[in-house]
C-alpha cells in the first residue's frame, strides 16, 4: 500500500494506493463549523438526509435505486460541524458513481416535502435520545467542560428541536453552499487506475474555495478547581453510565500531546485488556464490563478533553467510581512504570501495523488525521514520537494535565438510590 | 466461483489435506482430527488465527443457559503453565506485551477466539490457542470476579429494549431447540454458576477434533503447519464430542406474544419471523424479504412507518445460525400510533407485497449485496470473522457460494418466503411498553 498527502488550492488530499484493489473508497469532508446555535445545530443534522433526498431528475427513491444497480453507496453524516460524504463503490463501477455523486452534489433538491419528512424524523430521533444514558453522560461532561462557543458543546436536544419548526429551505441551501465552496479534504483509497478515475472527476467538481469558516482562534475549555459531579436520571436503563474526565489544553502541534497520550493509554488503552483501569477495575475486582479512556477532538488548531467511558451496576457505582479515582491517583502520584514505558511502545507500534491489513482501514484512518490536520508524513512522525519519548515526559504530562481533584463524573442512569452517595465524589478527597 | 485445485505441494507429514476451494485449503491434523483452514495474503505483514469450537449457547443445558459465554470469559485466564510460572493469562499477557488485536465471541453455534498481530509472533500465539485448549484453571479465584462481569455484561445489553425483547421472544418461539435463549444466558443462570459446571463443558468441548483453526495471512504454508502440529499434536481428541443430538422444533400453531413492561418512554413493537438456517436458499430469501422492507429509502416500512412519522426507527436483526432461528423487525414507535395498530399494519404491508415490487428491486438488492460482500473481505481480520459463520453453518466451503445462490433466487420464491414469514405459525410478537 503507498499512501501520499499533498495540498492544493481548494482540497486536501490523501491517496492510498494498494496494486488490484477490487474497491474504490472516497471520503470527502467540510468544515463548515461557524457557530453552536440551536438552529445552526438543526441545519446540519437535517442536511445529511436533506441532500441525499433528491438530485436533478432522480426523487429521493429513485437515486437510492440507482446507486443499488451499481451496488455503491453514498453517505453523508456531520460530526462537530464537520460534514462527511463516503462514497464506496467497486472499481468496475466507479465512473457510473461519480456521476451520480456529481449529480448529488450540484443538483440537490431541497423539496420543501422532504424537508417536512426529515424533520419528523429527526424530531423522532431526538425523542429518543431522552433514553440514551451513554450519550446524556457524555454531553453533560463536553458541556460542562465547553462553553457554546465551542464545538464540543453540544446543543441540548429540547432547544434543537423548538429550533427545527422555523427553518427554511432556503437556509439548507445556504449549508449546501458552505459545503461546496468549504475547503475540502478528500481521501480516495483504490487501485492506481481508480484513483486516477476518482481524482479527474473531483478536479472537475472541486473548482473554488470561496468560504473559510474554521475560526483558527483556539476556543479553550474551562479549566476545573475542583470536583464536579453531574447526575441524570434515566429509569429504563440497568446500569449507570459514566463519562469522568477533563479538559486537555493541547492541540498536535504542542510537545506535551504525545507523552500525555501515551499515559492515557497505559492508564486505559482504548479497547482490549491492556489497560490499567481494564486489569483493575474490570479483572480484578469484577466491577465493569468495559472501561477505557481516551482523547478527543484535538487537531493541530483545536484542543479537546479527555475521558473514561465505563458503566456500573448501580450497587457497584460508589465502588466502581471509587477504583476508577484511584487509578488516576496512582498513574498521577506514582506515574507509568518502567515496564509499562517498555510494553506500550511495543503497543502503540503493533496497533499501527494492523491497520494496514485493510485499505478501507487505512483510508479512514488517514483521512481523520489529514480532517485534523496532519498530513500523513506529520502523522507518521507524531507516532514516532510515542517511540521516543521518554518515561519522565510521560509521568510529567499526566500530572500536569490530568488532575483527580478537578475532574467531571458525570453519570445517566438508575440513579435515584446511589444519587447522594455520587453527589459526595464533589467533596471527597 | 468455487474452483477446486490441486493438493498443495508443500503439506506437512502430519496433515492430510480434505480440499480446497478459492483461496482457502482445509487441512486435517491427522492424530487428532484439529482442522486448519489456510489461506496466504502475501505482503501484510499480518497474520491472523482465528480458532472456532463447535460449541455454543444451543450445546446448554436447562439452568445452565449462558454457560458457554462464561467459558469463554475464562479461557482469558491462566493456565496450569501460566500459574506455574506466575504469570498472567497467555492471551491478555500477550496483548499487554504486543499490543496484537485479539478477542472472541460465543453465538448459538460455535464460540470463536482470535488475534490478529505481526507474522513474527505466529508461534507464540499457536502455542496460546493449544495451551488454553485444555490447560485454563477454573478456579473461584478467577471465576467469582468474572461471573460479576458477564452480569455486568448482561445488564449493560438488557438496558436495551430490543435485547429486552430478544430474551423473551426466542424463550417463546422455540420449546424444544435451544435456540430458545440468548447467548448470554437469562440472569439467573449466570448468577449460579459454579465451576464445575464450567470444567464439565470446558472437558468435553474444548478438544482438538471440535475445533476449526483459521490461519489467513502473510504466512506460508509448510511452517504455519509444522507450528501448528508441534504445539497441536499432542492433545487428545474426544470421540463423543462429535454427536450433537439432532433436535427438532414442534410445529408451531399460531401467533405466540409476550409483553414487557418497564419505567421510560420508549414504545418498542418486534415481530419475529421464523426462517430456514443459514447458509440456505431460504435463508437468504429472508434477507432479501427484510431489505425489501427496511433498508433504505425506497423500502415499504421505511415510507410507510419511518417517512409518515408513525415510527422513530426500525431496524431488523437475522442471524445466520444453522438452524431454524427467528429474524425479527424492531419498531420503535411514536405518539402517533399503537402497538396493535402497527402490528396490523406491517402484517397488511407484508402480505401486499406485490410480484412489481419485488421484481424491481431484487436485482438490486443481489447486485448490493455482493458488492458488499467483498467490501466485507477487505482485511485477513474480516474474512476470518465471515468465515466463522460458514464454519459453525457445517461447510466452510459455501462461503464462495454466496453470490451464487443469491442470484438463482427469483422473484416468486421471496414471494413465497415474505408470505411464510408472516403465517401465523411462523410469528412471535413482541410489545416493549413504558410506563
Amino acid at each position: 500500500m503507498h499512501i501520499k498527502t499533498t495540498t492544493h488550492e481548494h482540497y486536501a488530499l490523501s491517496e492510498i494506493t494498494k496494486p488490484y484493489a477490487a474497491t474504490v473508497t472516497l471520503h470527502i469532508t467540510a468544515d463548515c463549523y461557524s457557530e453552536n446555535s440551536p438552529a445552526r445545530t438543526a441545519l446540519l443534522l437535517l442536511y445529511p438526509d436533506l441532500v441525499l433526498s433528491g438530485s436533478g431528475l432522480y426523487s429521493r427513491e429513485e437515486f437510492q435505486h440507482k446507486l443499488d444497480e451499481l451496488g455503491s453507496s453514498i453517505t453523508i453524516s456531520e460530526s462537530e460541524g464537520r460534514i462527511s460524504i463516503t462514497m464506496a463503490a467497486l472499481a468496475e463501477k466507479l465512473k457510473p458513481t461519480l456521476q451520480l455523486l456529481e449529480i448529488l452534489l450540484t443538483k440537490p433538491t431541497f423539496k420543501a416535502s422532504e424537508q417536512k419528512r426529515a424533520t419528523q424524523t429527526l424530531k423522532n430521533s431526538l425523542e429518543l435520545f431522552k433514553e440514551n444514558a451513554r450519550g446524556i453522560a457524555l454531553s453533560a461532561l463536553r458541556n460542562s467542560l465547553f462553553s457554546n462557543e465551542s464545538r464540543h458543546f453540544d446543543v441540548p436536544p429540547a432547544d434543537v428541536e423548538k429550533a427545527l419548526t422555523g427553518l427554511s429551505t432556503l437556509q439548507l441551501k445556504q449549508i449546501h453552499a458552505e459545503f461546496m465552496n468549504a475547503y475540502w479534504t478528500i481521501s480516495v483509497g483504490g487501485n492506481e487506475a481508480s484513483l486516477m478515475v476518482v481524482l479527474s472527476a473531483l478536479k472537475k467538481l472541486k473548482t473554488a474555495s470561496v468560504l473559510t469558516l474554521i475560526d483558527k482562534e483556539i476556543v479553550l475549555g474551562t479549566e476545573k478547581t475542583s470536583r464536579q459531579v453531574l447526575l441524570h436520571e434515566v429509569k429504563s436503563k440497568q446500569n449507570i453510565e459514566l463519562s469522568i474526565g477533563g479538559h486537555m489544553p493541547l492541540t498536535f502541534t504542542d510537545s506535551d500531546l504525545p507523552a500525555f497520550l501515551f499515559g492515557l493509554a497505559v492508564l486505559g488503552k482504548w479497547g482490549g485488556f491492556a489497560g490499567r483501569l481494564m486489569s483493575t477495575v474490570r479483572e480484578k475486582e469484577g466491577l465493569t464490563y468495559t472501561i477505557y479512556a481516551r482523547a478527543d477532538g484535538i487537531t493541530t488548531s483545536e484542543v479537546g478533553y479527555w475521558r473514561i467511558l465505563t458503566f456500573f451496576a448501580p450497587k457497584d457505582v460508589v465502588q466502581g467510581v471509587t477504583s476508577t479515582l484511584r487509578e488516576i491517583e496512582s498513574i498521577v502520584d506514582k506515574g507509568i512504570t518502567k515496564s509499562e514505558f517498555e510494553r506500550f511502545k511495543t503497543i502503540l507500534k503493533t496497533g499501527e501495523t494492523l491497520v494496514f491489513d485493510s485499505l478501507n482501514n487505512t483510508t479512514a484512518l488517514v483521512h481523520t488525521n489529514l480532517v485534523y490536520g496532519l498530513q500523513w508524513e506529520q502523522y507518521k512522525a507524531f507516532r514516532q514520537a510515542f517511540q521516543t519519548v521518554t518515561q519522565k515526559e510521560i509521568n510529567a504530562a499526566l500530572r500536569k494535565y490530568l488532575n483527580p481533584q478537578a475532574l467531571v463524573i458525570s453519570a445517566a442512569g438508575p440513579i435515584a438510590t446511589v444519587q447522594k452517595d455520587l453527589s459526595a465524589f464533589a467533596r471527597k478527597k | 466461483m468455487s474452483k477446486l485445485l490441486k493438493k498443495p505441494a508443500t503439506l506437512s507429514k502430519h496433515f492430510t489435506h480434505r480440499k480446497t476451494v478459492g483461496s482457502i485449503s482445509e487441512y486435517v491434523l491427522t492424530k487428532n482430527g484439529l482442522r486448519v483452514l489456510y489461506k496466504h495474503i502475501p505482503g501484510t505483514g499480518v497474520v491472523t488465527t482465528n480458532i472456532t469450537y463447535l460449541v455454543g449457547a444451543r450445546d446448554e443445558q436447562p439452568g445452565e443457559t449462558g454457560v458457554a459465554h462464561m467459558l469463554e470469559h475464562m479461557l482469558f485466564k491462566p493456565t496450569k503453565q501460566d500459574l506455574k510460572k506466575k504469570l498472567d493469562a497467555g492471551a491478555t499477557r500477550f496483548e499487554r506485551e504486543v499490543g496484537a488485536v485479539l478477542n472472541a465471541n460465543t453465538w448459538k453455534d460455535r464460540t470463536t477466539y482470535y488475534f490478529s498481530y505481526g507474522v513474527e509472533h505466529f508461534s507464540r500465539v499457536v502455542g496460546i490457542e493449544a495451551d488454553r485448549m485444555r490447560e485454563v484453571v477454573l478456579a473461584d479465584k478467577e471465576f467469582l470476579p468474572e461471573r460479576t462481569n458477564v452480569l455486568s455484561e448482561f445488564d449493560m445489553y438488557n438496558g436495551d429494549p430490543q435485547f429486552a425483547l430478544s430474551v423473551a421472544m426466542t424463550a417463546t418461539a422455540f420449546y424444544s431447540h435451544p435456540y430458545g435463549h440468548e447467548t448470554i444466558g437469562f440472569r439467573e443462570d449466570i448468577a449460579a454458576y459454579t465451576t464445575d459446571k464450567l470444567q464439565r463443558f470446558y472437558n468435553h468441548f474444548y478438544r482438538p477434533n471440535n475445533a476449526v483453526l483459521m490461519v489467513l495471512g502473510d504466512i506460508e504454508l509448510a511452517p504455519a503447519l509444522e507450528e501448528i502440529f508441534a504445539h497441536f499434536g499432542e492433545i487428545a481428541p474426544e470421540p463423543a464430542v462429535e454427536l450433537r443430538p439432532v433436535i427438532i422444533e414442534p410445529a408451531q400453531e399460531g401467533i405466540r406474544r409476550i409483553e414487557i413492561v418497564r419505567p421510560g418512554t420508549t414504545n418498542v413493537l418486534a415481530i419475529g419471523m421464523k426462517h430456514p438456517g443459514f447458509p440456505s436458499s431460504g435463508w437468504y430469501e429472508t434477507m432479501i424479504v427484510l431489505k425489501l422492507l427496511v433498508d433504505g429509502p425506497d423500502s415499504i416500512l421505511q415510507k410507510k412507518l419511518i417517512d409518515t412519522g408513525l415510527a422513530a426507527t426500525i431496524s431488523v436483526s437475522q442471524e445466520p445460525t444453522k438452524d431454524e432461528n427467528i429474524a425479527t423487525i424492531f419498531i420503535t414507535l411514536t405518539k402517533k400510533t399503537t402497538a396493535e395498530k402497527m402490528e396490523s399494519l406491517v402484517r397488511k404491508l407484508v402480505a401486499e407485497l406485490t410480484m412489481d415490487f419485488i421484481q424491481k428491486h431484487l436485482k438490486t438488492i443481489v447486485t448490493k449485496t455482493v458488492s458488499e460482500e467483498i467490501f466485507n473481505r477487505d482485511s485477513s481480520l474480516d474474512i476470518a470473522a465471515e468465515l466463522t459463520e460458514y464454519v459453525a453453518a457445517g461447510d466452510w466451503s459455501q462461503y464462495f457460494e454466496t453470490e451464487k445462490i443469491l442470484r438463482s433466487i427469483t422473484g416468486k420464491q421471496v414471494k413465497q418466503r415474505s408470505q411464510a414469514l408472516i403465517a401465523p405459525n411462523a410469528l412471535t410478537i413482541g410489545n416493549y411498553k413504558s410506563i
